[in-house]
């Protein structure tokens, strides 16, 4: 109970101040921040998180205890961010079922799907976030890979090919 | 080591060892169900890293914590943490099948000499992504299509998708990255 609250308080905390900070003026590189505001804020408001759970007649949390504190804040945090991806860049597949959802039992038709697509440049806005990143760089008409290291794009594709052993792209 | 110590770090441990049985169990059934859906090869080994976790609770009790207790660390600790967990590697899997970005590096990759933009959008345009998509939802069973119009049939994306569309309401001020 003890750790719950303690986790409970931090990350209520730190979205409060994400939210604010995200209202007052959106970063451009957003999900580093988010990490360095949830992971460092965490560590900086530990003490008050202390203090929280003293105040509440818990007494002093062990060291396993607080490395169980650090692992649920990690992991919402982790979760979050990738769940934020969803957030900064629409899904085209979300974006797809609430159009189709809004038109009821009537359903849409290929045509009006397409449409609704053409509306939403997910190609060019993907294109120009990458581009913004500096993970491709445009060279005349060309697009190329940038020097950048793909740590985790290498990964996904890593993992995807050879321990999934799944060789088809998405996408 | 106390007994206290001990179920301390039982249940530090507990989400680890749930998280490494469903990242394993994912690899062996992607390998040897190769035919099996994405969500359903997902599922199945979500379960049984869910059964790892149960399995450290149960040791936990048997090494002399009261069922009140565990169940409490279960539901508020332990629980949520798994399901964080394995959240992030379902996103991470589904990176490598549904991330318009891994499939440019992808097609960068393997040319060098870089494409043109014409011939990226060529590759990739908005109606193919429309079609897979389509595809996709139909054989996991979310959309239905008549031979003329798609209609939902499972509300579980629509539930994501209203989730995330009231964080960005919230968070952003807006409904879509292509609001003006």
């Amino acid at each position: 109970m003890a750790i719950f609250l303690a986790v409970s308080f931090l990350l209520s905390l730190l979205w409060v101040v994400h939210w604010i900070w995200w209202r007052i003026a959106l970063p451009r590189r957003q999900r580093p921040v988010l990490l360095m505001i949830f992971l460092f804020g965490g560590i900086l408001l530990s003490p008050v998180a202390r203090l929280f759970v003293q105040q509440l007649g818990f007494g002093e949390l062990t060291l396993i205890q607080w490395l169980n504190v650090a692992i649920v804040v990690i992991s919402v945090t982790l979760a979050y961010v990738v769940a934020y991806s969803a957030v900064e860049a629409d899904s085209p597949t979300l974006s797809l079922v609430r159009h189709i959802a809004a038109a009821g039992s009537g359903g849409l038709r290929e045509e009006e799907l397409r449409e609704f697509m053409a509306k939403r440049p997910f190609l060019g806005a993907r294109l120009t976030a990458l581009l913004q990143e500096e993970m491709i760089r445009e060279q005349g008409y060309k697009i190329t890979l940038a020097n950048h290291p793909y740590v985790l794009f290498r990964f996904v594709v890593w993992h995807r090919v050879k321990v999934l052993r799944i060789d088809s792209h998405g996408g | 080591m106390t007994e206290t110590t001990i179920i301390q770090l039982l249940h530090l441990m507990a989400p680890a060892v749930a998280l490494v049985l469903l990242v394993w169990s994912h690899a062996a059934l992607c390998r040897l169900c190769p035919s099996w859906g994405i969500l359903s090869l997902f599922l199945f080994s979500a379960i049984l890293g869910g059964l790892g976790l149960l399995a450290m609770e149960f040791v936990a009790v048997g090494v002399g914590q009261t069922w009140g207790s565990n169940i409490l660390s279960l539901v508020l600790v332990d629980g949520p943490v798994y399901a964080c967990l394995a959240f992030g590697y379902a996103n991470f899997v589904n990176l490598g099948q549904a991330s318009v970005r891994i499939r440019i590096y992808r097609e960068l990759l393997a040319s060098p000499q870089g494409i043109a933009l014409e011939e990226l959008r060529g590759r990739y345009d908005e109606g193919g992504m429309l079609m897979t998509r389509l595809q996709r939802m139909r054989e996991a069973g979310d959309l239905v299509f008549d031979g003329s119009v798609y209609r939902l049939r499972k509300r579980r994306l629509l539930i994501v998708g209203l989730i995330l569309y009231w964080i960005k309401k919230i968070l952003l001020g807006r409904e879509s990255e292509f609001d003006k």
